[in-house]
Parts: C-alpha cells; sequence; structure tokens
C-alpha cells in the first residue's frame, strides 16, 4: 500500500514520462478516486505550463558561430601559452639541486614533440624526395635551447639519487621547401587555423593559394583538409581579411557542395556587408553549377534579395535567383 | 536528438577523430567539437539562461576537453566523457558578467541577424497579457535562483532539454534515485516560492 507522499512522487514522475506503464495504470486507478491526488496533479501541470513558457536563450546560428570564433581564439592563446614554458636549463636550474641535476639528466624520459615540425612531417618522408630540410634536432633539448611545458614527474622521489619526468620540448624548426610538399601544406593549413597572428593567417591563406593553383595546373588533386580550414576559416575567422582571403582562395577550388554551404553560410551570417558581397559574386560565378530544385539555395537568395541592407547583395541574389529558375 | 555533424564526417566516427586529435591533428579536434557543441552549448543556454554565460560555459568545457583530450583513453563514449565536463563546468559556474539574463548580442548588429536572445513572446498578444507573462517569468527566474546548481541543473535538463532522468543521471555520475530526488526537491522548492503566482 503506498503512501500519499509517494503517490505524489509518481505524480510528478508521471508528468515527465518516467513511469512504466504498468505503474502509470496503477497511478491512473488511483488518482481517478482520490481527490487529493487530483488536485495535486493539476497543480504540478500548472507548473510544468508555467515554467514551459519561460522564455529561454536559444542557441541560433549565430550564437554557435561566435562561440565557435571566440573558442578559436581561446585555443589560440592557450596553444601560445603553453609553448610559453621555461627552457631545460632554467627548468633544472630553478627546480632542482645540483645532484639531483645530474641524475636527473641520466634518468629524465625526454618526450619531444616538435610542434609544427616533425609530427608534421612524417608524410613527407613516405613521399620521397628531400623536399624538406629540418633544421633542428633534439639536442637543442639538452642544450637547453628548447622550451619546455607539460613536465610531469613519473618519480619525484629524489631519495634514491634518481627521479624521472616527462616533459614536451618545443624547440623551432626551420623549413625550407616547395609548398605542394605534403609536409609543408599541413603547416600552413595549422597556421591557417592556430596562429594567433592573422598577418600569419593571411599569409599561410596566401600560400595555400598560390599552391592550389600549382596543384590543380598539374591536375592533381587538391587536399579535402586544405578545403575545409579553407572553409572554416571563412565561416569562423573572426578577423574579416582572413574570411575573405579565404573566401577568394576557395573560387580556385573546383565548385562542390561543401563550398556552396560555405558561401550560403557568409551570405545569411556574415556581419560584413564586403564578405556577403564576395559570397554572392563567388555564387553568381558557380550560377551554372545549380538546379532549380535546390530549394535551399532558392530560400536563402529569396531571402537575400527581400532583407538584406546592402543593395548590391539584394541585386545580385535576385539575379542568381531568377537565372537559377529558369535553368 | 542527432548530433550536428560537419561535411567531412561521414567517413569518420569519434574514435578516428579522437586518435588524430591526440596526435595533435586540430581539424580533427574541430570536427570532433562540431559533432556535439550545439548540444553543449543548448545545455549551457538552458541553464543560465544569458547568451553570454553560456558562452562562457562553452569555451570552458572545450578548453578542458582540448586539454584533456590526450589522457582520453577511448574506455568510455567521448560523448559520456563531455556530458559530464559539461554538466560540471555548468554546476561551478559563476555569472562572470552579470548581465540581464535575456540580453541578447546582437543589439547592436545588423537588423537582419537573428537575435539569439530569449524567445519573444508569441505575436498577437495583448500588452497587458505580455506584462503579465514577464511578471510571471520574473517569479520563476527568481524561483530557480533559490535552487542548489544540482536541483537546478536537473529541473532544467529535464524541463527545458527533454533529457530523461537516466540520461541526466549517467550526465552527473549519480544514481538515478539521487536524480529524482533533486528533480522532487526542485518542484517543491519552485512550488514554495511559486505558491499564487501561476494559476
Amino acid at each position: 500500500m503506498q503512501t500519499h507522499e509517494q503517490y505524489k512522487e509518481r505524480l510528478l514522475l508521471s508528468i515527465h514520462g518516467e513511469l512504466e506503464a504498468d505503474e502509470q495504470k496503477k497511478l491512473e486507478s488511483h488518482v481517478a478516486d482520490c481527490r487529493e491526488c487530483r488536485e495535486e496533479l493539476a497543480h504540478l501541470k500548472r507548473l510544468q505550463v508555467a515554467v514551459a513558457a519561460l522564455p529561454r536563450v536559444s542557441v541560433t546560428d549565430s550564437l554557435l558561430q561566435e562561440a565557435r570564433r571566440e573558442l578559436r581564439a581561446a585555443i589560440r592563446i592557450e596553444r601560445n601559452r603553453t609553448s610559453l614554458g621555461v627552457t631545460v636549463g632554467r627548468f633544472l636550474e630553478r627546480f632542482m639541486a645540483p645532484w639531483v641535476r645530474l641524475s636527473a639528466g641520466a634518468a629524465a624520459f625526454l618526450a619531444v614533440g616538435f610542434l609544427g615540425g616533425a609530427l608534421m612531417f612524417r608524410s613527407d618522408v613516405s613521399n620521397g624526395g628531400p623536399i624538406l630540410k629540418q633544421l633542428s634536432d633534439q639536442t637543442e633539448v639538452l642544450r637547453g635551447e628548447a622550451e619546455i611545458t607539460n613536465v610531469r614527474f613519473e618519480d619525484a622521489d629524489p631519495s634514491d639519487g634518481e627521479i624521472a619526468f616527462s616533459f614536451h620540448a618545443v624547440s623551432p624548426v626551420k623549413v625550407r621547401g616547395n609548398p605542394n610538399d605534403p609536409g609543408i601544406q599541413s603547416v600552413l593549413t595549422k597556421a591557417l587555423m592556430y596562429e594567433e597572428n592573422p598577418g600569419v593567417r593571411l599569409r599561410a591563406v596566401s600560400a595555400i593559394t598560390s599552391q592550389i593553383q600549382i596543384q590543380l595546373r598539374k591536375e592533381k588533386g587538391v587536399d579535402n583538409e586544405v578545403k575545409i580550414a579553407l572553409i572554416n576559416a571563412m565561416k569562423y575567422d573572426e578577423n574579416p581579411g582572413v574570411r575573405k582571403e579565404a573566401l577568394h582562395a576557395l573560387r580556385k577550388f573546383p565548385f562542390d557542395d561543401e563550398i556552396k554551404q560555405g558561401l550560403l553560410y557568409v551570405l545569411t551570417r556574415d556581419r560584413n556587408q564586403g564578405l556577403r558581397v564576395e559570397a554572392i559574386n563567388s555564387l553568381a560565378t558557380a550560377k551554372d553549377e545549380f538546379r532549380s530544385s535546390d530549394e535551399q539555395l532558392l530560400d536563402v537568395l529569396r531571402r537575400k534579395m527581400e532583407t538584406d541592407n546592402n543593395q548590391y547583395v539584394r541585386l545580385q541574389a535576385r539575379a542568381v535567383f531568377e537565372e537559377v529558375r529558369q535553368q | 536528438m542527432s548530433e550536428e555533424k560537419s561535411p567531412n564526417t561521414m567517413v569518420s566516427n569519434d574514435t578516428e577523430l579522437i586518435l588524430k586529435a591526440q596526435q595533435g591533428d586540430m581539424l580533427a579536434f574541430e570536427q570532433l567539437v562540431y559533432r556535439y557543441d550545439r548540444r553543449v552549448l543548448s545545455i549551457a543556454a538552458t541553464y543560465v539562461n544569458s547568451a553570454e554565460d553560456a558562452k562562457d560555459i562553452y569555451q570552458e568545457v572545450f578548453l578542458r576537453v582540448y586539454r584533456g583530450l590526450g589522457k582520453f583513453e577511448l574506455r568510455s563514449e567521448f560523448s559520456t566523457w563531455l556530458y559530464r565536463i559539461t554538466t560540471n563546468v555548468c554546476l561551478s559556474h559563476r555569472s562572470r558578467r552579470k548581465r540581464h539574463a535575456h540580453s541578447s548580442l546582437d543589439s547592436a548588429s545588423e537588423g537582419e541577424e537573428e537575435s539569439h536572445g530569449a524567445l519573444p513572446f508569441a505575436s498577437g498578444v495583448s500588452s497587458d497579457q505580455r506584462a503579465i507573462e514577464t511578471e510571471l517569468s520574473g517569479h520563476i527566474e527568481e524561483a530557480l535562483r533559490t535552487l542548489s546548481p544540482r536541483e537546478k541543473l536537473v529541473f532544467t535538463l529535464r524541463h527545458f532539454e527533454g533529457y530523461k532522468l537516466r540520461e541526466i543521471a549517467g550526465m552527473l555520475e549519480c544514481s538515478e534515485g539521487a536524480v529524482k530526488k533533486y528533480l522532487f526537491t526542485a518542484t517543491r522548492k519552485m512550488r514554495k516560492e511559486l505558491k499564487g503566482v501561476y494559476g
């Protein structure tokens, strides 16, 4: 036999759809005969309706876009912050007594990750050809010229004369090579995505653009990752100059649905009128690729030709809209 | 609820993306983020009811993911780990900017941009009716502030996000019974605070 308190708890679960079918049936049968529970149920429903009507912040595409841009900037800062470690020498001087330093030199496990270096250039080795010349090596770490981050002690007890730790050593890597090389492309792509300085991001786009031209001239396929990075930069980079350069670079790619989606995104969301002008121009250039059945495209164009506050965008949107409809 | 997929994630599953991201592939990391980030932002927005604070939570969640992904061992689902981080960040969040809960970021933007502030009341209602609804909303917001962080999180996840109690228990790493208790307590407190206000 259940008490009224237990029934009340079940009523709450019931209005949230959390009761099993048989429990629900039993409850309904009880409520039919119990005025107190009927009142309780009515009360809970009124609360539910009142709460449901409470306005909440909605996650719109523009809010998500802002959050992504800010996250990207935060990760850039995070990456730069973690690279501002102390050098090995300074680390050893500051944190260890001399007698420990000697044994640590022998026992330390060096987890060396050359940012933008060794990891990224693996593909180059497999491709053959001495395209990249990596001028740094791990001896820099032991000479104290690398920046040290993420030090983790595996054995911090010096009583036995030894300690063990690992760390990330970040060392500048000088590279000279052909922009066609996959390793260079990879570095440029990452620079485009995560370099804090917008000027460097712009130069990365510029280098990527020249490399795309070379690849297309040689009828080689263009790396999909590069394209995705450019689309993301066009959509989310906080610097309008970088967004614009990325958009220009994408004009060199064979037009496809991913690029179209990116352009529609810019046309719909970017607050910079210049970017929207560039986006509608790109779409106008590619208009032969569209079909009159492309409702998503037509819907965006219809809205832009009616509501965009830039007259050129409105006129171009109308022109593209009418041409696509006639196809 | 379906996850948002970015264009070229069709061929990559979470595990592939995680492994690539752990090797320093930032594009893979971004793709992983974009699969889940709308829902993370939605949970945060529902909890704090402020676009600015929701973005703060979003950023903190994914920075923790970024810092911790290297140690993620694929023993559990990435989404489980992510939502646990999300609820932890929500629970420890304190509004830094102390802006009005319904402020819209787009106030200075061009008119065509959609607002991501609180949803407007339905058009066609009278100004008197709107005033009553605004007052009621204010009371409910006040009542929500009387809940403990966990009670509020359970209450908002259930009422506004529609998560099942079992799912909420997974996010909070507690038993379903504990979640029920939070929901009962939250409901009792809300009723007490709102006595005579609604219905």
